[in-house]
């Protein structure tokens, strides 16, 4: 926020993101499970590109600049929190938090099973079990 | 010399008294009793010329009644008490509460808001006296048993008799001036021409009010029993005014506190 | 002397006749249903709907003025435009033989007060603690009394926010500004026939009454009827000039798929119920507090809310559970959640929209600005003051919606 003084330059600033929670009314069928659990977006990560790293390290690159001098922010627009469990903005709520890096990694790694177990139609999505371990993907 | 009553007062009163009576036979042929709301709204906006007479009804009663104040503060001060025997000084001043109560039941014959609040106000004071208190609300009243009826009959008899009576023995009926009634009747004109009398609307009431005479005791019902607001206390400038001849310094200085104090509330009364 | 008053008494009189002459009698006094003297109806020819007709309502108890007198400037006295308006609705709208107890529930409601936007922005621009809690101030109705209360923020929400209440005088401002609230009819207006000379009122509120507030910040109006503001404006269409349509106050807006429920024909007040748009008598901070209505109130519940209430709506027909729209009695069947998807254990945190909603408009680097050197209308005051605000953004998406944690529910989050 921007106070101008009577002579038209900046008297006084503040900046503050604050993310709030919502019902879009937008309801539809379902999005697909990769929708979600490969999305960075979806995940408070913002814009960008996840690559998995092996061993359950995960990488993101934003798509956005990482620093905007022109925002003066030091994140991504678009992000909500980072892998590291940084939170970048306030939230409208109290009980109100991005997914926390444990989380994240929870989400994702259903994501690296979706290309061979694509739905609730698989057994091994039916019965999933996070501390088995994938005879064929090599975490 | 010595004060007298002065005449252009005294017969104003004997003019617009009689001038109320005689708008009062013309309206009250269209007038019906026992729809008195539709009819009152009938006379002023359907009927020819009935609006004019309405208004012209009222302001006549209105000088009547304003007349009757000043002429009988002007007798008291003229002490005219001297020059007559205390039964007739009591006959004369007890036309004083009764012109107020055929002015009084002009309202409640209206049927509006005023008049309804006005009726159910009297019917309840009256029934806090003991014993006299029914039958003098079946004479005058009994609005919530039967409507305007009774106020109506006592509106239209009281004035006639109050009016011929006072006429042969008071003063000369023959003598009243067209001069006279022709000065207030233009007087009453330029008022219905200038302010309307009110006629109040059942809607949006958040406090009820009577006639404007009579916002001094429902201002007092406020901090006194009924009995004590509406009984004792109007009753005591009668009281003062009946036996004005025997102590007449302190009946004088009592009305005069009585009317201040009565002025006061009616004020507050009329700002609520 | 005595000859000059004659003369001014003649001269009365002469005015007197003229004036009756002139006057414009009724042919008899209209009288309601109820016993009730309106001598408005022997001129007025407008006609309301049923539920308020003319021959049963008339028109004093609604719109005041003097229903005994047939001159105009006596019968106008103390008329009332809008008797919805909520200065004056306890005694029109709220009086005893009518809705008594409807002015002191909306009063209080969300809708009415704005305390959730107060409170929010007043807190996320440093002037009360950050630590939410209920307060009274908070409330558009001391704005409007206390023209003392001041600051930054409220100076922006005069200006930005203050059209979207139900204090808001019908009619006062200019452009679409004018169609905007006042108070009962708000929403429940909706124009007459032509012949009717007169609006209708209606419990059936139609979307656009809502969407007349509710398109901004979250613009869940707008998306849940397939329209998205977008930025810019609509690309040459239409015979070489911009296509899309724009809304009236001048945003540009693209068509997207609407919601589902929109689709079958439901309208907002199909799913909120009235204790959520008009109040439930308590006084909230947030509309999350006030919102009862869930998904699962119809899918898979028996349309009963999570304070207990019913949802019209609901209805059994056979031993099946159907819907039945408000404006169009549609009969709609109402499907349970997945089994299997939706009640997995996996997914046990995961509200219903967290799938269910494929997009939401999210509007990133909301920025404000304040010029001192120009002057804005206060919406609330209705005054042109010192300082005007304007908004910019960095950009804006239709987006797939960013999830997050409240409480322990998976919600979507958005920026603003």
């Amino acid at each position: 926020m921007s106070i101008l003084s009577r002579e038209g330059e900046l008297k006084k600033k503040f900046q503050r993101l604050t993310w709030s929670f919502m019902d879009p009314h937008s309801t539809s069928k379902a999005r697909t499970c990769k929708d979600c659990h490969t999305s960075a977006k979806t995940l408070g990560l913002g814009y960008g590109i996840l690559s998995y790293q092996g061993d359950g390290r995960w990488l993101f690159r934003s798509a956005e600049k990482e620093k905007s001098s022109l925002l003066e922010i030091d994140f991504p627009l678009s992000a909500l929190t980072n892998l590291r469990g940084q939170r970048y903005v306030y939230l409208s709520r109290k009980d109100l938090r991005p997914f926390n890096p444990e989380e994240i990694k929870r989400i994702l790694r259903v994501g690296l099973c979706l290309d061979c177990h694509s739905d609730f139609s698989d057994p091994v999505m039916r019965n999933w079990n996070p501390q088995k371990i994938c005879p064929v993907f090599k975490e | 010399m010595k004060f007298q009553p002065r005449s252009w007062v005294s017969w104003g009163l004997a003019a617009s008294f009689l001038l109320t009576i005689l708008t009062g036979l013309v309206i009250s042929y269209p007038f019906r009793e026992e729809m008195p709301l539709l009819s009152t709204v009938g006379i002023e906006g359907v009927i020819p010329f009935g609006a004019l007479f309405r208004y012209l009804h009222y302001y006549a009663a209105q000088f009547t009644f304003l007349f009757l104040f000043w002429h009988t503060t002007e007798a008291l001060w003229a002490r005219s008490y001297q020059r007559r025997h205390f039964f007739h000084w009591f006959l004369l001043t007890s036309t004083y509460p009764l012109t107020i109560l055929a002015l009084f039941t002009g309202y409640i014959v209206r049927g509006d808001e005023t008049g309804l609040s006005a009726g159910r106000i009297a019917e309840n004071l009256i029934l806090t006296l003991p014993f006299f208190g029914k039958i003098l609300n079946r004479l005058f009243f009994a609005v919530s048993e039967e409507g305007i009826h009774r106020a109506y009959i006592t509106h239209i008899f009281l004035s006639f008799v109050l009016f011929f009576l006072l006429g042969i023995w008071h003063f000369r009926l023959r003598k009243i001036k067209l001069e006279d009634l022709s000065l207030w009747a233009t007087g009453a004109l330029a008022l219905s021409l200038l302010w309307p009398p009110p006629l109040e609307a059942p809607h949006f009431q958040t406090s009820l009010k009577g006639p404007w005479f009579f916002l001094g005791i429902q201002e007092l019902l406020r901090y006194l029993p009924p009995f004590g607001a509406g009984i004792i206390f109007p009753l005591i400038p009668i009281i003062l005014l009946v036996f004005f001849p025997r102590a007449p310094k302190r009946a004088g200085w009592g009305l005069l506190l009585w009317h201040l104090f009565y002025f006061a509330l009616l004020g507050r009364g009329l700002l609520r | 002397m005595k000859r000059l008053v004659l003369l001014f008494g003649i001269g009365l009189l002469l005015v007197a006749l003229v004036k009756e002459g002139l006057r414009k009698r009724a042919s008899q006094v209209p009288v309601t249903t109820s016993g009730q003297v309106e001598m408005c109806l022997s001129c007025h020819q407008e006609r309301p709907e049923k539920v308020h007709s003319r021959e049963v309502i008339g028109c004093s108890p609604c719109h005041g003025g003097d229903p005994l007198r047939i001159d105009k400037h006596l019968a106008h006295r103390g008329l009332i435009k809008n008797p919805a308006d909520l200065r004056v609705v306890d005694y029109t709208c709220g009086a005893p033989s009518c809705h008594p107890e409807m002015p002191e529930r909306v009063k209080k409601s969300l809708m009415a007060t704005n305390r959730g936007i107060i409170n929010t922005l007043r807190r996320y621009w440093g002037e009360i603690p950050e630590n939410p809690r209920f307060r009274e101030e908070d409330d558009v109705a001391v704005l409007l009394n206390e023209k003392s209360v001041s600051s930054l923020a409220l100076d922006y929400f005069r200006k930005l926010c203050g059209s979207c209440h139900l204090w808001f005088e019908k009619g006062k401002f200019p452009d679409f500004l004018g169609e905007k609230g006042g108070g009962c009819v708000a929403c429940h207006l909706v124009p007459g026939p032509k012949e009717a000379k007169h609006p209708r009122l209606t419990r059936k509120i139609p979307i656009q009454n809502c969407v007349r507030c509710h398109n901004r910040s979250g613009r869940i109006g707008l998306t849940y009827q397939g329209l998205y503001e977008d930025e810019g404006y609509g690309t040459p269409y239409i015979e070489g000039d911009f296509g899309e349509p724009f809304l009236v106050d001048g945003r540009f807006v693209r068509e997207i798929p609407a919601d589902v429920h929109f689709k079958a024909g439901l309208v907002c007040i199909d799913c909120h119920l009235a204790e959520e748009t008009m109040g439930d008598g308590k006084a909230y901070t947030h509309f999350e507090e006030s919102v009862e209505i869930e998904c699962v109130t119809c899918h898979g519940g028996d349309g009963t809310t999570r304070k207990g209430r019913k949802v019209s709506g609901v209805k059994k027909q056979g031993n099946q559970l159907v819907f039945i729209t408000k404006i169009d009695a549609k009969v709609l069947p109402l499907k349970a959640p997945d089994a299997l998807k939706c009640r997995h254990k996996v997914h046990r945190r995961l509200s219903c929209q967290a799938c269910h909603a494929s997009r939401v408009p999210q509007c990133f680097g909301c920025h404000v600005r304040r010029d001192p050197r120009q002057t804005q209308l206060d919406k609330i005051s209705g005054q042109e003051t010192p300082g005007a605000w304007e908004e910019f953004r960095s950009y804006q998406r239709l987006e797939e919606p960013t999830l997050g944690l409240k409480g322990d529910k998976i919600v979507i989050l958005v920026p603003g």
